[in-house]
């Protein structure tokens, strides 16, 4: 299987330094997911400053009570559930459900502008276990047994799920 | 085709795309795709649904440095509150409180009356030093914040002048300064930097500082003669080697510079000499350069590698060199791993 087990030794290890109150494993996590977390929030709220809030309380959180970790639990999966209910409890607040496309309005030519915000929607559009394993895997390049990991779920269940997305995503995209 | 059959080679179209495919699987694939023209074009419009659906375009993320610098004010913040809100314990202490408090009273206020011609005369400095794999942040009086590389040696006052905040570096340190309407100067061996609140990352090593400004604007002036001064603005860099007037400020890329804060080296046409220098420090080993003739190399690449041989054997593959671990026998004393590089025989 080519997974890199070192990998996730690396993390367990960070956690149980963490856990012990050493600052500079706690900061050696923070490099490592900062930016894959911000993508991934970022990609669900559309919001750059949402994103960056939604992740600093993640990161807060897991020091001021890093007593409770649990070494023997993946804490990737951990901080994108922790993640994922933030963008929920988000949402569920935030009271205006439209969702302004200037950010990347701004970023894109002409051309391809109205082809992207067709697909963002789409995705957005899909179910959320599916859009979770999907956004994961097209966003971050996660293998499927990160996802599975992520999302606590078997490799086959990523399977199906991406199947599942891709039939969707070409009902909606019928050029496809 | 059956739609049993169907399922599986969707799923196998699905997981080659994405990368997800082991190779008795592919044997799978390929036989379907063999078998009919149909199957060719069904995995050619699943390969571009996919190449669609990835995501090109996005607004530029948030910078993980000035995030982390929040990030650990909050976390103090929050500590210093809870810590302070923690009731006393001890029975003697709070059955005498009124008259405890009252008698540290006295005592504070004839210590400030004592100590007050002093205080403002001399202040007091602090020395923070680190070591190889070291980083250090430092909070100042003034609520600025300094991240100290390792190999390096920061001195500051415990509290800071009324008309202006003088600091003195030895060494790499990325600076974030609190604006207060004082100016903050940053005194190396050769330079001094000046600047009213910005955010940049000055390296003072070997007779030579450079200055890199992530934000605002920074001036940099030669030691004792202030008329020969550059202004740096956003995403620039300049150098003051010796006692020579400082290089025209030129844009940079912020890698080679802020690197070092995210674990990174990043070099960019450095001398082989300042490269093991910076290895020296980063994986706490020693280096030597066998030969004169090696300090005129030079080199271009970034390394995040947790191992230090990884990276002697990239930059030995690229500058066509050679490099051999000493035999631990040696020094008992260090514990450091040595290496030397020298010319291929």
């Amino acid at each position: 299987m080519p997974v890199t087990p070192d990998y996730e030794e690396y993390d367990a290890f960070l956690v149980k330094a963490i856990k012990e109150g050493e600052h500079e494993a706690y900061k050696n996590l923070y490099y490592k997911y900062f930016k894959p977390l911000v993508r991934y929030a970022w990609y669900r709220t559309n919001s750059m400053e949402t994103a960056r809030d939604l992740v600093q309380d993640i990161f807060f959180k897991i020091w001021i009570n890093r007593e409770l970790l649990n070494p023997a639990k993946s804490i990737k999966a951990y901080l994108y559930r922790a993640l994922l209910n933030s963008i929920i409890n988000f949402k569920k607040l935030s009271s205006s459900k439209t969702v302004s496309f200037d950010q990347i309005r701004n970023l894109t030519k002409e051309n391809s502008f109205e082809a992207d915000i067709d697909i963002y929607n789409t995705i957005n559009k899909l179910p959320g276990k599916l859009k979770e394993v999907y956004i994961l895997s097209s966003l971050e390049g996660y293998k499927y047994s990160e996802i599975a990991e992520i999302c606590g779920i078997s490799e086959k269940a990523v399977e199906k799920r991406m199947s599942k997305a891709f039939n969707i995503l070409r009902k909606f995209l019928c050029k496809y | 085709m059956k739609i049993k059959e169907n399922i599986q080679f969707e799923s196998l179209c699905i997981k080659a795309v994405t990368g997800n495919i082991k190779p008795d699987e592919e044997r799978i694939l390929d036989k379907y795709l063999s078998a009919s023209e149909e199957n060719r074009n069904e995995f050619k419009r699943i390969q571009a649904l996919w190449n669609k659906s990835k995501i090109t375009v996005m607004p530029e993320l948030p910078n993980p440095e000035t995030e982390w610098l929040q990030l650990n004010a909050r976390i103090e913040d929050y500590e210093r509150k809870n810590y302070s809100y923690q009731k006393p314990k001890h029975k003697f202490l709070f059955t005498f409180r009124p008259a405890l408090s009252a008698a540290l009273f006295i005592i504070f206020f004839l210590s400030l009356w004592f100590f007050w011609d002093l205080e403002i005369k001399k202040p007091d400095y602090e020395l923070v030093s680190t070591g190889n794999k070291e980083h250090r942040e430092i909070n100042l009086a003034d609520g600025s914040k300094v991240l100290l590389n390792s190999g390096s040696i920061l001195q500051f006052p415990g509290s800071f002048d009324k008309k202006e905040r003088k600091i003195t570096l030895k060494g790499e340190a990325f600076f974030s300064v609190a604006k207060d309407g004082r100016p903050f100067i940053i005194f190396t061996d050769n330079a001094a930097v000046t600047v009213l609140g910005t955010k940049f990352n000055v390296r003072a090593r070997g007779g030579k500082t450079e200055v890199y400004v992530k934000e605002g604007k920074v001036n940099l002036a030669r030691q004792n003669l202030k008329k020969t001064s550059v202004v740096l603005s956003k995403g620039e860099l300049s150098r003051i080697i010796e006692n020579e007037v400082p290089a025209p400020p030129v844009k940079s890329d912020p890698d080679p510079q802020l690197g070092w804060m995210a674990g990174k080296l990043v070099f960019d046409r450095t001398p082989l000499p300042e490269i093991t220098d910076e290895l020296e420090r980063f994986y706490d080993v020693r280096i030597t350069l066998s030969g004169n003739s090696l300090s005129s190399y030079s080199l271009t690449g970034s390394f995040n590698s947790r191992n230090i041989e990884d990276v002697l054997k990239m930059i030995c593959l690229a500058l066509d060199l050679e490099y051999s671990k000493a035999s631990e026998s040696g020094d008992q004393s260090s514990k450091r791993a040595e290496y030397s590089i020298n010319l291929k025989k």
